[in-house]
């Protein structure tokens, strides 16, 4: 093969040459991040000795500066940038960077970003600029939100949620209005906003978007003092949107508001599956189980969702809803009685009754137990046996359901 | 006679030359591309609010679904590693499927479990189910005790039982870091409405169980053969899956590790029991079924490392395992065709099918042909024993490139070895070609021959030999992970 004569030779060198080239390079730039690691890592434990987090701010500025003029910018930003940095150490790191080396460049980097590696330099200039609470943080972070750039985006709603500014509140939840970004990742933002907010959640419950007016009643339940919350979540159990009826039944059942109840009761008749879901829910949130027999009627549903939540709404009730139980162990549907069942053995009813007919109490709790295994069928009976350390065919023959000989 | 042979053997050469080149041409387009997803999926993963993540309760729940067929060696630490994820809301659903050994002994004494009777809808259907139980310690664990019926069976039987609106399928074998799950749904829960699935990078170890060590410190298994697989899942991850993933066409979620949406399984009818393996078929499936409608869907794989699965410790059960691979690949590409350069499925049909068929379906005839025909070359002097070793080592360091490509991506973005296991894991790079491919050559023309006469059996192969605690081997522990500054 003439050809090969001089093609293998140069592709084999050339192969050579590149695999040594990228295998020294591997290894080159992990010595390197190593070394750079423990620079870092040095600087690090004497800021972190040095007490710095507990003193106040201009204290601290002072400090860190003293300790820092000989640290070189990238430990500077690095580890001011870095997340797991107390917020007071990374505040004064970033107000060091910025004094000694000047915010120009950083404006710059955050105003705007072209292709991959601006992407990130523009993200690491808006956290330091961030963290330096620099005056134009707020605005660049703002124009950064309406970049269009998801990973941009995602970062700038990070940190625009760490801002204690009711600006910064009101520029999320403008962003989940313009669908600027994932509604859901806004929200994990708001959920720890540093301010009180709930002013400005309250008037988006009427807003004519019902995203915002779901997002608005799922957040209040961080504001529980916000005036006229309870009457207004309420008035949202008739909201056309059923998102937004589930999000106010299920906020108010955390809050735990006056309103909760009868609002959930009226949903539990809801048109759509996933609100009576949620107002089953919600009941069971309250504990009340004076509420469990209105709940009975969604064991039977002919959604299987809607049954589901049921039963762990009433296993929440604990088992003062027992009773109420017990009163659908005869119900006409078998998905009602297997529920009721199912959720009477979950309260350990089962366990004890069983304990006590094996042990040869009779009379009512046979009868009782009776009901309830026939409702539930020949698996209940088979692990209330095992749970009992006994034989199923024993259980059986004692409450004569002869549901093993049946199957 | 000879004047033949050289003349076929001269032709055969070129032949294989070509598809070398288009093979090798394939794999460098595959990292240039992968190279740019994983350096974005880095950076991405050092800006990510992880701790936000963790504590809200805005963050979707999961089912993790765990089938197990006589995992007595690993299950108590899978199912622990699950249970201690970083995560807001979770349910994990063991499903034993009709486990001979002591599996279920071992979860009952770790896990404080009792008889419960749940009841559930049986929407995909599934072999019989013997006892459902339910964790004192842990409420969130439920063991399922059913018939055998194989893996995708025991799938379909622990997604019946799944409440929440996405799955995360795993394997029995594979012991995952605390974050695992929070690091595959932060990508589902930025785009929820397109993202169906992701998977993730699960690193070969022997023994799984052990605690790998700080980043930066961790120890790779001192035998060749684990280390030659853990080679061949980096690149099979960073380079190649990574590039799938940013083109649009990932076609392989691993069963290891694999979040779906469950509507999206419920819908296709769950995973496919007559198919060797589930998960690079229902992959497929979801493709096919997507693109055909019109509908958005996106399937991505992280380069993030998640956990540690036990990969074979002998070449024989190595083989075994590869020639099962190789089956399911034929059958699913045989069985998806009709996608092969056709348009209508975009990436997947004009860049996927190709790439399986040139590097999975005709690879390893090339590969053994090749081999075979080199020496014979130049025994008849086709080619010089000169020119036949500079092949060998043109091959060896191309491969070797890519599997210094495939260290550099996975220590850019976790360094987690120590230098000198860096060291030895790209000096086993151009050594692969000599010690690791035969056998793997080897494997896939057992699993072609599989194929072809139909076999769909799985030839699980026994748990690498360990030392049990009693007997001073080592502890099992649950590994935790720790950002390193990078």
């Amino acid at each position: 093969m003439p050809g090969l004569a001089t093609g293998l030779p140069l592709a084999a060198a050339a192969a050579f040459v590149v695999w040594t080239l990228l295998s020294a390079y591997v290894l080159t730039s992990r010595l390197l991040h190593d070394a750079r690691s423990r620079r870092i890592r040095a600087t690090r434990r004497r800021l972190e000795r040095s007490g710095l987090e507990s003193l106040p701010p201009r204290r601290r500025l002072l400090h860190a500066s003293r300790i820092l003029s000989e640290a070189s910018r990238r430990v500077v930003t690095r580890i001011a940038a870095d997340r797991n940095t107390p917020p007071g150490l990374a505040e004064a790191l970033a107000v060091h960077a910025l004094g000694r080396w000047g915010a120009a460049p950083l404006l710059r980097d955050a105003a705007r970003h072209r292709g991959e590696g601006g992407r990130w330099r523009r993200i690491a200039a808006l956290r330091l600029l961030t963290k330096a609470a620099h005056p134009r943080s707020l605005r660049l972070l703002q124009a950064a939100l309406r970049s269009g750039d998801a990973t941009v985006v995602d970062a700038a709603v990070g940190l625009i949620g760490s801002v204690p500014d009711r600006r910064a509140g009101e520029a999320l939840l403008r962003a989940i209005e313009q669908r600027l970004y994932s509604p859901s990742r806004i929200a994990t933002a708001l959920e720890r906003f540093p301010v009180d907010i709930g002013d400005l959640l309250m008037p988006r419950l009427r807003h004519a978007d019902q995203v915002v007016r779901y997002w608005a009643a799922v957040l209040l339940e961080r504001f529980p003092f916000a005036p006229g919350l309870g009457p207004r979540l309420a008035s949202l159990g008739g909201d056309p949107d059923a998102s937004v009826r589930k999000a106010a039944v299920d906020t108010l059942s955390r809050l735990g508001a006056p309103e909760a109840v009868p609002t959930a009761l009226a949903l539990l008749d809801d048109p759509v599956l996933f609100v009576r879901a949620h107002a089953a829910r919600a009941l069971g949130e309250l504990r009340r189980a004076d509420l469990a027999a209105s709940l009975l009627p969604l064991l039977a549903d002919r959604e299987w969702w809607v049954r589901l939540a049921a039963k762990q709404a009433l296993e929440a009730m604990g088992r003062p809803a027992a009773a109420a139980l017990e009163s659908a162990l005869d119900h006409p549907d078998r998905f009602a009685r297997n529920g009721a069942a199912e959720v009477l053995q979950n309260l350990g009813v089962l366990d004890d009754l069983a304990r006590g007919v094996l042990a040869g109490a009779r009379g009512t709790d046979e009868a009782r137990l009776r009901r309830a295994v026939q409702a539930g069928g020949r698996p209940l009976l088979e692990m209330l046996a095992a749970r009992a350390n006994d034989g199923a065919e024993r259980l059986d023959a004692v409450l004569a359901t002869g549901l093993l000989e049946a199957s | 006679m000879k004047a033949i042979l050289a003349v076929f053997l001269h032709w055969s050469l070129l032949v294989c030359l070509a598809h070398l080149l288009l093979a090798y041409g394939l794999y460098y387009f595959l990292l240039a591309v992968g190279w740019a997803e994983v350096r974005r999926r880095r950076r991405e993963t050092q800006a990510e609010d992880f701790a936000g993540l963790s504590a809200s309760r805005f963050t979707i729940p999961v089912s993790v679904v765990a089938p197990v067929y006589n995992e007595e060696a690993l299950v108590v630490s899978t199912v622990g590693s699950l249970l201690a994820q970083d995560y807001p809301e979770l349910e994990v659903i063991v499903v034993s499927d009709g486990s001979r050994d002591r599996t279920l002994e071992c979860l009952h004494e770790a896990f404080d479990l009792e008889p419960r009777h749940v009841f559930h809808r049986r929407v995909l259907a599934s072999r019989e189910v013997r006892a459902l139980y339910r964790s004192r310690r842990d409420p969130r664990l439920l063991v399922v005790d059913k018939v055998n019926g194989g893996k995708a069976d025991a799938l379909n039987c622990g997604l019946n039982l799944a409440r929440y609106r996405y799955v995360c399928c795993v394997d029995g074998d594979t012991v995952f870091d605390r974050d695992a799950l929070l690091r595959g749904m932060r990508l589902v829960m930025r785009d929820p409405a397109n993202v169906l699935g992701v998977t993730s990078h699960v690193a070969i170890a022997a023994r799984p169980e052990l605690d790998p060590g700080a980043p930066g410190e961790q120890r790779i298994d001192t035998d060749l053969l684990t280390n030659f697989q853990r080679l061949d899942y980096l690149r099979a991850f960073l380079n190649n899956r990574s590039a799938w993933s940013r083109l649009d066409f990932m076609l392989c979620t691993v069963g290891a590790f694999a979040i779906w949406r469950r509507d999206v399984l419920m819908e296709l009818g769950g995973f496919a029991i007559d198919f060797t393996c589930e998960d690079i078929e229902l992959t497929f499936r979801v493709h096919e079924r997507w693109l055909r409608e019109g509908r958005r869907c996106r399937v991505l794989s992280l380069p993030d490392t998640v956990g540690r699965t036990e990969g074979p410790d002998r070449l024989s059960r190595l083989v075994s395992q590869r020639a099962r691979w190789q089956r399911v690949i034929l059958e699913t590409v045989w069985h998806y065709r009709h996608m092969f350069l056709n348009p209508r499925y975009r990436a997947v049909g004009m860049l996927g099918l190709p790439y399986y068929v040139i590097s999975e379906v005709l690879a390893p005839f090339f590969e053994v042909l090749s081999l075979a025909m080199l020496p014979l070359a130049a025994w008849l002097g086709v080619l010089s024993l000169r020119q036949a070793s500079l092949f060998l080592v043109f091959i060896a360091f191309a491969n070797g490139i890519l599997t210094s490509a495939a260290v550099m991506f996975q220590d850019a973005s976790e360094r987690s070895y120590r230098v000198r296991d860096l060291l030895r894991l790209i000096l086993l790079g151009p050594a692969e070609l000599f010690i690791y491919r035969p056998p793997l050559a080897w494997a896939r023309i057992v699993g072609t021959w599989g194929f072809l006469r139909g076999d769909k059996g799985w030839h699980k192969f026994e748990r690498n030999s360990r030392l049990a605690a009693a007997e001073g081997g080592a502890p099992l522990l649950v590994p935790v992970r720790s950002e390193a500054l990078s």
